[in-house]
Parts: C-alpha cells; sequence; structure tokens
C-alpha cells in the first residue's frame, strides 16, 4: 500500500481530474448555453495546473534537465508552494466566486460574496508580500482558511437560495447541486490537514502517507462527483 | 553509555532535525476529518429531505389548485345545463301548450272562416303548428336527460334537421363505426353542447352555406370533425372569446383533444379526439 501510493498518487490524482474533465467535455454541448460550461473550462485548468505544479518531481526524474535543476537548486523556486498558492490556493477561490456570482441572484448575497471575494484578493497579496520567504518554502494557512470560508460562504448562499425558491422542485438533476455537494465535502475535510504541514517532510512517512490518503479520497470523491453529475444532470434544472 | 545517549538526543535536538508527528496527532487529524464528513452529509441529508418535502407541500398545492379548477368548471357546466334544461322545459311545458292551443283553436275556426281568406288562414295555420315542432325540436336539444335519453348521435342528427329545416345552412352529417362503442352519457352531453356552440357560432358569425360533421367512431376513440366553409377568421389576430375558451375547457375536462382552425375565407374546421372513458 505505502510503495503503491508513493508510487502513484500523482497519477491517480491526475487520472480523476482529466476523467472528471473529459466526460465534462463529452457533454458539452449539453452544458453550452448554461453557467456549467466554465466549470467545464475550469477542470482543464485543474489539470494542467497539475501537470505543471509537479515541476520539481520531474527536476528529479529526468537527467536532460539537470542542467536547470542546478539554476533551481537553492533558489526560492525549489518547492511548488508558490505555484499551488497562487494557482489553486487563490486562483480556485477566484473562479468560484466568479462560478457561484453567475448562478446566485439575490442581491445581497452576490454583494457580500463579491466584497468578500476582493477582500480576499488583496489581503493575500498583502500577506504574501509580507510573508515572502514562507511564501516559497510552505503552504500559508491564512490564504487556506479565507479562501475555503470564501467558498463555503457560496455554498451556503446557493443553499439557502435553492430552499427559499419555489422554482426548482428538481434539485437533483441540477449540475450545480452536485458541483456544490462535492465542494462542500473537499473543502471541510482536507482544511484540517494544513494544521499538520510542519511534518510534510520526507522524515515522516507516517504523516505523509495519511495525508495523501486523506486528499487522494476526498479528490476521488469530488471529481467522481463532477463526471457523475455531467452525465446525470440536466442544464434546464439549474 | 548514557552519556553517549545523551549526547545524541543533544545533537538531534541541535540539528534542528524536522518535527515528527505522533500516533495521537495523527489519530486526531483522522477524527476531525471523520467528523467534519459526517457533520457535512448530515447538513445534505437535511437539505435533501428538506428540500422533498417542500417539492411535496409545493405539487400538493400546484394538485389542490387543479381540482378546485375542474371542481369549478364542474359546477359552471352542472349550473348551465341545469338553466338549458330549465328553458327547455318552459319552452315545451308554456309556450308549446300555449302555441298547441292557439292550434287547436285554428283548427275548429277553420271550419267557419269564409272562403275569401281560407287560403291565408291556412298559411297562418300552418306557421303557428311549424312554430310549435321548432319549439318543441328545440326544447329537446336544450334539455339534457333528453340528450341522455335519444343518445349523443340521435341528438346531433335532430339538431342537424332542425338546422336543414330552418333552412339557414346545408347542414350534413355522415358516420362511420358503431355508436355503440360509446356509452358515457354525461360526456356526450358534454361533446354535444360543445358541437351545439360550434353550430351557433356558424350560424351566427360564419355566414356558411354548408356545414359537414363526421362523427368516426374507433375502438378506443370517437373522432369528430366539424367543419363549414364560412368566411372563417385569422385565428392569431382574433381575441378568443368566451365561446371558444368554453368550448376548449369543456374539451379538457373529458380528456379531450380540442383542435380548431381557421383562415380568413376558408372556413372553419374543429377537430375533437375523444377517447372513451368509464362513466
Amino acid at each position: 500500500m505505502k510503495e503503491f501510493l508513493i508510487q502513484n498518487y500523482g497519477i491517480l490524482t491526475k487520472g480523476v481530474i482529466i476523467f472528471a474533465a473529459i466526460v465534462g467535455l463529452l457533454n458539452y454541448k449539453k452544458y453550452e448555453n448554461s453557467v456549467a460550461k466554465y466549470f467545464i473550462y475550469f477542470l482543464f485548468y485543474v489539470f494542467f495546473l497539475e501537470i505543471i505544479a509537479t515541476y520539481p518531481r520531474y527536476l528529479n526524474d529526468y537527467d536532460f534537465l539537470s542542467l536547470i535543476k542546478d539554476k533551481f537548486k537553492g533558489s526560492l523556486f525549489e518547492r511548488n508552494y508558490w505555484f499551488y498558492t497562487l494557482f489553486w490556493g487563490i486562483g480556485s477561490v477566484l473562479f468560484f466566486s466568479f462560478y457561484y456570482q453567475k448562478i446566485i441572484k439575490n442581491i445581497v448575497f452576490l454583494k457580500i460574496i463579491r466584497i468578500m471575494t476582493y477582500m480576499f484578493l488583496f489581503s493575500s497579496i498583502i500577506y504574501i508580500l509580507l510573508n515572502w520567504e514562507p511564501f516559497f518554502r510552505t503552504n500559508l494557512n491564512f490564504i487556506s482558511l479565507f479562501g475555503a470560508s470564501i467558498i463555503l460562504l457560496c455554498i451556503i448562499f446557493y443553499f439557502i437560495e435553492i430552499l427559499r425558491s419555489e422554482k426548482v422542485l428538481t434539485f437533483y438533476k441540477s449540475i450545480n447541486f452536485y458541483i456544490s455537494v462535492a465542494l462542500l465535502v473537499w473543502w471541510l475535510v482536507t482544511r484540517p490537514l494544513i494544521f499538520y504541514n510542519i511534518y510534510f517532510s520526507t522524515s515522516d512517512w507516517n504523516f505523509i502517507l495519511l495525508q495523501w490518503e486523506v486528499k487522494l479520497l476526498a479528490n476521488i470523491f469530488m471529481y467522481l462527483t463532477f463526471a457523475f453529475a455531467f452525465i446525470y444532470a440536466k442544464p434546464e434544472n439549474d | 553509555m548514557l552519556n553517549q545517549k545523551m549526547i545524541n538526543l543533544f545533537f538531534v535536538i541541535q540539528n534542528n532535525e524536522p518535527a515528527v508527528s505522533t500516533a495521537s496527532e495523527r489519530y486526531l487529524l483522522i477524527y476531525m476529518i471523520a467528523v467534519l464528513i459526517i457533520i457535512t452529509s448530515l447538513i445534505i441529508i437535511f437539505f435533501i429531505i428538506f428540500q422533498k418535502r417542500k417539492n411535496k407541500l409545493l405539487l400538493d398545492k400546484i394538485k389542490q389548485q387543479q381540482l378546485f379548477d375542474e371542481e369549478l368548471s364542474k359546477t359552471q357546466i352542472e349550473i348551465q345545463e341545469q338553466t338549458l334544461k330549465n328553458i327547455g322545459q318552459e319552452l315545451h311545458d308554456n309556450i308549446g301548450q300555449l302555441l298547441s292551443v292557439a292550434n287547436m283553436q285554428l283548427s275548429i275556426l277553420a271550419t267557419e272562416v269564409s272562403e275569401n281568406i281560407k287560403e291565408k288562414f291556412t298559411e297562418t295555420k300552418n306557421v303557428v303548428k311549424e312554430s310549435l315542432s321548432e319549439v318543441r325540436a328545440l326544447s329537446k336539444s336544450l334539455n339534457s336527460d333528453v340528450i341522455i335519453n335519444r343518445g349523443f348521435q340521435e341528438s346531433l342528427s335532430n339538431e342537424v334537421q332542425r338546422l336543414n329545416k330552418l333552412e339557414i345552412i346545408n347542414a350534413e352529417l355522415s358516420i362511420v363505426g358503431d355508436k355503440n362503442t360509446f356509452q358515457n352519457s354525461k360526456d356526450s352531453i358534454i361533446l354535444f353542447r360543445i358541437l351545439q356552440e360550434f353550430l351557433s357560432n356558424t350560424i351566427k358569425y360564419a355566414g356558411a352555406k354548408n356545414l359537414k360533421i363526421k362523427l368516426n367512431y374507433k375502438s378506443d376513440s370517437l373522432i369528430i370533425e366539424a367543419s363549414d366553409d364560412g368566411k372563417g377568421f385569422n385565428f392569431k389576430s382574433t381575441k378568443k372569446g368566451s365561446g371558444l375558451i368554453n368550448m376548449k375547457s369543456r374539451a379538457e375536462l373529458i380528456n379531450t383533444k380540442f383542435d380548431i382552425c381557421s383562415k380568413p375565407n376558408e372556413g372553419v374546421t374543429l377537430a375533437l379526439v375523444y377517447p372513451y372513458r368509464n362513466e
């Protein structure tokens, strides 16, 4: 199990992402005129993000990159924390904020989401500037937690709006319902992990494996739910 | 030996080795995640149950509204039928009676009339006689009990004969299939009233010369087609009058497919597809 995880963790994660993205692409026609098409774009963005983000590993694995490897060695870009923070920690939050602003109709909710997103963006930039060194060495808990709270806020607003509305009688046929459920589980479940980041080093394999198991299960659950939703849902129920 | 260990430990601390998690810390993490999974699933389950419940209430409300509407139009039709029946009875018992008395007295008088006005007198007498039979026929077509008694097809052919006798229009009724397949008397009144409305519209507005009604009894449904060759109307631009709306809502009441189409100067065609229902 341990060996298997070490060998295949990356491939499994990327596999479920590209699976969800391709299922989305196959159903693209269905969602062409709905907001869900942005979500299909987003899945491809995540897939390429994952591929680029593993660059430290490529530098280790491929000999022909050894020249560049020396350049990276010891520089701020040796690890990929900064990349994840920028493009997943901030990027995905901005995307979901945009996405839910397209779905939610309530003006008060929209205003709150918009203000929170701006606050998140500016405070993140300031926080990165103030913590320049840690930005490249580790995850920034502040950004992860603030980002998660914005996404959870969007999901809660979406749920409240569905419960209040009289139109959506067939919520279980709506793709946004499944996206919201998957996101809610993923963001809530993976957040405790960030407090344990100090243990994420090669000298503590017990923790790394645990974290990988949790993250892998969360990812598989989330992306398979997306894939299922693409097939099952009907865009006219959004 | 102990000393050596102490030195080692000291060295480790000095070297600032990366921290290692303890088993209890990892269990705490697992526990936290489990709790979060339970909480999120509870939230989702609550959401689904609440939403289902709400949907059920909404559907019930819609159903109730539909039932109410149906009941309302049923009552309207009942009231209308009652009124028509009353009028029919009045026509038959009162005016009919008066006319037949007049007819009788004219017959008695006929012997005493002088030769020079005899012809005119007979003419008048015939007019009175005709009015009497006209009033009787009309009263029969108004009284729903009579319609039930005679049956749908008989009543309809009677109506067609009445129109032909009045010489307003040249009406024609053609029948395909066996009339015994259609037995529902309540529905037959509604169908009859729809056709009656169509006929009266044709006479009032269309200025048509010919009128054709075709009954086609199939094994599972009755297809009725009625068409005139009058001036027709533009279906889109004409505001729907109460007659049209009444016909449509009546048809809906007995699950009948109602289709009316018309173009200016091409007459009007009404098509009804009535699936048989048990009473």
